[in-house]
């Protein structure tokens, strides 16, 4: 990719992102290229279901790196996160040390138990790709713990020292904006903001991924997502919910949407009761306009 | 443009941002200074590169997008009427800039940017005239926030699970047996809840009202904001929406709080909520029985760790809550302040 970098660097990470099946605007490839070639964590923000997750993943399959994934979640801890003592191993150590002369070095990388941050920090088969999902769901002592892992490629173990990276992992974190996170994490990495794709980016989007579908059931439902994103639903239709709506028409036999098609389909796209409720109080009237506006040309 | 100017350029840039309220590091500097010599010399290339960089939220983006045409004016002028190359049609002075494929679009509203001051050494010229956006004034926000977060007691916890580490290191003060286990337990975070009143009596408070909301929820996005008054409705991602107004009565047959109150509370979402650092804004003028605002209250409190009411009538000069709707309110809250007690550590600063 290096080689490659000196025309259109840009040009080229959206090339290897759709290769992976990723459709990525100049904006998202610009911060990617920047990621890779400065290199920082990049810190993807935006709304639930347009890809954020997904990022991390084609880059992976783009940079042909095995990808690392930390889930977040209330209350990980460093323990589920970096490192955990082996706590067995070291009660078995010192039993068969009992009596004998050896002093079992208790606290030594032996007893390492690795998680899925220092794996891949010092991961053997070069730089990997480490996803950390929707940091937003852990708690700010986690973002504390990830300050120098991102500032400084190290982490520090009380018991062993600093742990150096063998190779600095390609970072991608992503958030929900549940919660606001703090300055410190912000300010070591680069920033990209995805929000919902445009009609053509999402027809591209449903073509690469369910290349069977009818292109005008594609547009049909790219359309159609894009008029239900301008309602007041609770829960906005992502880009997944346009995959799953494409996917359950063909399944159902239609190479277009109509009405009786999408009440069939619509528990893909819609995922609360009160939004389905507004869509289809009045006769509806709502869902009729915004399958109106998919079949406007 | 030499790479001294454009030096001297991303420099300016990112002075304007510090003085709009962007906190822009010197190695975030340094980062958009190589990042800008990483992409084509085109336009648009180079704004993208300025976003990831210097942008670190959503907010930032849209100051850097309102400052860019000044950027380019700047570089324009510099050049003595250089032509740039121009990947992005429209991308003029004033114009705000398209958020087409692929570009971030970040919030719609546009933010207020103060005027560079002579002593920065940036002001070629004054910026255009931007709205002032209430969100910019929530210097009340953290304080509260944590004094709400410190008189709620101690926050919940869930689960447990044995912590192995400090039951090893606890053994080894017992000949390594373990006859201690010890727990961890983790703590759940606590949701703010803002509840509006609505009514006619409020309607001349309605922009502060709304600002009480908006700035709570930039810091705390998974803050839950309701409104009342004929009927209760959520307003919580609504609010960012230019024009939004509080639901009105079209009548003065007064408000039934009590009932909002239990509305909100068995809304969508809350059931199940505990711990909720809870802000009812109020003139707590209730139309029902006075009792029944305190049983509401009280099984609110059920729900929540800690209670504000914030009622704009407590700021007058010796006010006392004397009817006896006000007094439920306030003997079941934790802090009853008026609208403008509220948000007093942000106006003394800035006085």
């Amino acid at each position: 990719m290096t080689k490659k970098a000196a025309g259109d660097p840009v040009g080229t990470v959206m090339e290897g992102l759709g290769a992976a099946g990723y459709v990525a605007g100049p904006q998202l490839a610009t911060a990617v290229h920047l990621a890779l070639t400065l290199p920082r964590p990049l810190l993807v923000e935006g709304p639930a279901g347009v890809g954020k997750t997904a990022l991390g993943s084609a880059l992976s399959a783009m940079l042909g790196r095995r990808l690392i994934r930390l889930q977040c979640f209330e209350g990980l801890d460093f323990s589920q996160a970096l490192y955990e003592w082996d706590y067995a191993r070291q009660l078995l150590a010192l039993r068969a040390a009992e009596g004998g002369k050896d002093d079992p070095d208790l606290f030594s990388t032996r007893f390492l138990l690795e998680r899925p941050l220092l794996s891949a920090l010092l991961a053997a088969d070069g730089p990997v790709v480490l996803l950390i999902d929707e940091i937003d769901r852990a708690d700010e002592a986690l973002e504390a713990l990830l300050l120098e892992l991102l500032g400084e490629g190290q982490v520090t173990i009380p018991e062993i020292g600093t742990l150096k990276a063998k190779a600095m992992p390609h970072v991608v974190i992503t958030s929900n904006r549940t919660r606001e996170l703090s300055d410190a994490l912000r300010r070591r990495c680069l920033y990209a903001w995805i929000d919902f794709p445009t009609v053509a980016q999402e027809r591209a989007i449903l073509a690469a991924h369910l290349p069977k579908a009818g292109s005008h059931l594609a547009v049909q439902v790219a359309r159609l997502m894009a008029a239900l994103r301008q309602l007041e639903l609770e829960k906005p239709p992502g880009v997944a919910e346009a995959l799953d709506l494409t996917a359950a028409a063909s399944a159902l036999g239609a190479d277009r949407l109509q009405r009786t098609v999408l009440e069939q389909a619509l528990s893909t796209v819609i995922k609360s009761a009160q939004d389905r409720q507004l869509l289809l109080e009045g006769d509806g009237q709502r869902l009729d306009k915004a399958l109106a506006s998919a079949e406007e040309a | 443009m030499d790479l001294a100017q454009q030096v001297d350029r991303v420099r300016d840039l990112a002075v304007r941002m510090r003085q709009a309220g962007c906190a822009i590091g010197p190695s975030q500097l340094a980062e958009a200074l190589l990042a800008v010599t990483l992409v084509a010399p085109d336009q648009e290339s180079q704004r993208l590169a300025l976003r990831v960089t210097l942008a670190r939220d959503q907010r930032a983006l849209t100051i850097l997008d309102q400052l860019f045409p000044w950027l380019l004016d700047a570089s324009a002028e510099a050049d003595q009427g250089a032509v740039l190359e121009s990947a992005a049609p429209g991308l003029g002075r004033g114009v705000p800039i398209g958020h087409g494929a692929g570009a971030a679009p970040g919030p719609t509203e546009r933010v207020a940017i103060p005027a560079a001051s002579p002593a920065a050494g940036v002001g070629r010229e004054a910026l255009p005239a931007a709205a002032v956006d209430d969100d910019l004034s929530q210097g009340w926000v953290a304080p509260f926030l944590s004094w709400a977060d410190r008189v709620g007691g101690p926050r919940a916890t869930r689960g447990r699970r044995l912590d192995l580490r400090r039951t090893l290191r606890r053994s080894l003060t017992t000949g390594g047996e373990a006859f201690e286990l010890i727990w961890r337990r983790h703590p759940v975070r606590r949701q703010s809840l803002v509840i509006l009143d609505g009514s006619r009596s409020m309607q001349q408070w309605a922009s502060q009202l709304l600002a009480v909301g908006r700035a709570l929820r930039r810091r705390r996005p998974d803050t839950e904001v309701f409104a009342f008054s004929a009927e209760t409705s959520r307003l919580s991602d609504r609010l960012s929406r230019p024009g939004l107004s509080l639901p009105a009565a079209s009548w003065g047959s007064g408000t039934r709080i009590a009932v909002a109150l239990d509305r909100v509370r068995a809304g969508a979402g809350l059931a199940r909520r505990s711990h909720l650092s809870t802000v009812v804004v109020s003139d707590a003028l209730e139309s029902g029985p006075a009792m029944d605002l305190g049983q509401a209250l009280a099984r609110l409190r059920r729900r929540s760790a800690v209670i504000t009411w914030v009622n704009p009538l407590a700021d007058a000069v010796g006010y006392r809550p004397l009817t006896s709707s006000a007094q439920e309110a306030s003997r079941a809250a934790d802090r009853y302040l008026g609208l403008y007690a509220l948000m007093r550590p942000q106006r003394g600063r800035s006085s």
